[in-house]
């Protein structure tokens, strides 16, 4: 099953002034259900434009975004439930903190859902862990944390709300090497065990080859590009034209097949990559 | 000649907090090329915040251009000297129109408007931003922004650019962009480059690869020495870029490798010649 559907979908910026802007245009796509979702692009190729129409943040100019098959401006004012089901994270959330202590601000968005005070409890307590936050932290301000902390309590804040759909603008953004497996790991885990579909947005091309099952390529508000990883990395010219770059570990497999030393141009992890040139050193 | 000295730096935050640097000693050449790297909360921007005086020394000096920071009647001097650019580019655009952002440093530092003219028009096209001189900034993508913010430090012509996790908020090519920036700034006008950065890949295009721990000084040497300690960089969690860890895995499984390998073309280079050792061998 699906969980997000768009139809058609065009979203335009000042339109009918000298500066209208197709952030969009005519975008078919759809999500299923229990899947990680990768969606790159150059800046400005739409991604954060269509990270913001997921939820009902934006809507669309042209076209239908659905949630499980049902058009989500249906009824315009039960779309606080679709923020309930669509949980967006943006680009540093870190700076969204606002509430006195980590526990507070994470219980926000389960509080404003209605939930028992037990159950927000539970929330918290699940999305703290997931997320990789110390019991002992959740009583301290945001403000006496690291970025990478704060980072942490910011996105469990949304977890906590336990989407049917988790969509996380640059997560791992500003992080070291080490911070970003811990975060994104801890979400794929959660994701996981939830059964729930995960969008990330990302310039990263080597942290969205390793986790997606189905990558979307952005470019020039049009979708240039879908499939899984091994579609997608066998395509390598293609992306390298629409901006983006290729795993270091693509272009050496792209740079063998030129000196016909080895074929396979789908090559986009490390453990892949050893594992074919073990057969070609042997 | 150092261009930025420091001697037996002592930091702390707070009075009494935990010390972020003890004793910590670093030269940067005048002319040089450098990258920092470390984990999050390493004290990577704590130490780029000391290099312009932004943050003062507890202890110990540091020293620009032979000027130390502590000297409040240098501190002018030394801020024109050594610009800096910060990651989140919205915390630094001043005017509402690309140009004037730009033109905002040489109109302070009285130049006349015939050359501010030719300036800003110069140093927009450095960054690849010439098009969109009459723009809103408010209106630019992230990455953009980032662009003004480089053309405006560069505006004043400074003998050093301190990028502090400048290109984060960057798409790939708009991080290839900066980094061939970087590249001729420093080869081209002489300017002292040193750049903070979490993407090794970026690290590796500096002529001398600081690494960061605690505060102290884990490893420092060319891009080619330290990233062929993979095994010490990820216990302080940092990594090789992929092609070095994809060689230290094949060589830890007994195939007879080169060290320190970090750019496609001389991976591609060393498998080919390890095949013609092979076969040779036979």
């Amino acid at each position: 099953m699906d969980a997000i559907t768009l139809e058609n979908v065009s979203v335009v910026y000042e339109a009918g002034t000298s500066i209208e802007k197709r952030a969009l245009n005519k975008v078919n796509l759809s999500f299923e259900q229990d899947r990680v979702i990768g969606i790159i692009g150059h800046t400005g190729s739409g991604k954060s434009t269509l990270a913001a129409l997921l939820n009902g943040l934006s809507t669309p100019t042209e076209g239908t975004v659905k949630l499980f098959g049902k058009d989500i401006w249906e009824k315009p004012k039960e779309i606080k439930q679709v923020r309930f089901k669509v949980g967006l994270v943006f680009q540093y959330p870190e700076y969204q903190l606002f509430e006195e202590t980590l526990y507070k601000d994470i219980s926000f968005g389960p509080k404003n859902m209605g939930l028992t005070e037990e159950e927000i409890n539970e929330r918290v307590m699940t999305a703290a862990k997931f997320c990789g936050i110390k019991d002992s932290d959740l009583e301290k301000s945001p403000f006496e944390l690291s970025g990478g902390q704060k980072r942490r309590a910011a996105i469990a804040g949304v977890v906590a709300m336990d989407p049917e759909v988790l969509v996380l603008d640059e997560p791992a953004a500003g992080l070291d090497p080490a911070g970003r497996e811990e975060i994104i790991g801890g979400l794929l885990e959660y994701r996981k065990k939830r059964k729930s579909t995960m969008i990330i947005i990302s310039h990263s091309m080597e942290d969205i080859a390793k986790y997606s099952d189905y990558i979307v390529v952005l470019n020039r508000g049009e979708v240039y590009m879908k499939g899984t990883p091994e579609e997608i990395f066998s395509r390598a010219e293609e992306l390298f034209n629409a901006s983006l770059d290729l795993p270091q570990i693509t272009k050496l497999f792209i740079e063998l097949k030129k000196r016909g030393i080895a074929d396979a141009t789908d090559i986009y992890t490390v453990n892949y990559g050893k594992k074919q040139l073990e057969q070609l050193l042997k | 000649m150092p261009f930025i000295e420091i001697k037996d730096l002592v930091f702390a935050y707070d009075e009494g907090g935990r010390k972020i640097f003890d004793g910590f000693n670093l030269n940067i050449e005048k002319g040089s090329y450098t990258a920092i790297i470390g984990h999050n909360g390493s004290g990577k921007s704590t130490l780029a915040k000391l290099f312009c005086g932004i943050l003062l020394p507890d202890e110990g000096e540091v020293k620009v251009n032979g000027m130390s920071t502590a000297d409040e009647e240098k501190l002018y001097e030394i801020r024109k000297s050594c610009g800096m650019i910060f990651q989140n580019p919205d915390n630094q655009l001043v005017a509402s129109v690309v140009e004037e952002d730009v033109a905002f440093a040489p109109e302070n530092l009285g130049i006349p408007p015939k050359e501010i003219r030719e300036i800003v028009d110069k140093t927009l096209k450095t960054v690849g931003m010439e098009e969109y001189k009459l723009h809103a900034t408010h209106k630019l993508s992230g990455g953009q922004k980032q662009r003004v913010a480089i053309a405006g430090v560069l505006a004043m012509m400074p003998e050093c650019i301190i990028f502090d996790e400048a290109t984060a908020m960057l798409d790939p090519q708009g991080r290839r962009e900066i980094a061939k920036t970087m590249r001729e700034l420093n080869r081209d006008k002489g300017i002292t480059v040193v750049t903070i950065t979490h993407y090794m890949n970026e690290a590796v295009e500096a002529d001398r690869v600081v690494v960061l721990n605690e505060g102290r000084l884990f490893l420092d040497g060319t891009p080619r020495e330290v990233f062929s300690k993979g095994e010490e960089l990820r216990s302080v969690g940092l990594a090789t870029p992929q092609i070095t860890e994809l060689f230290d895995l094949l060589r830890a499984d007994g195939y007879n490798l080169e060290d320190g390998i970090l750019h496609t073309m001389d991976a591609a280079d060393e498998i080919e010649a390890y095949l013609g050792r092979k076969n040779s061998a036979k």
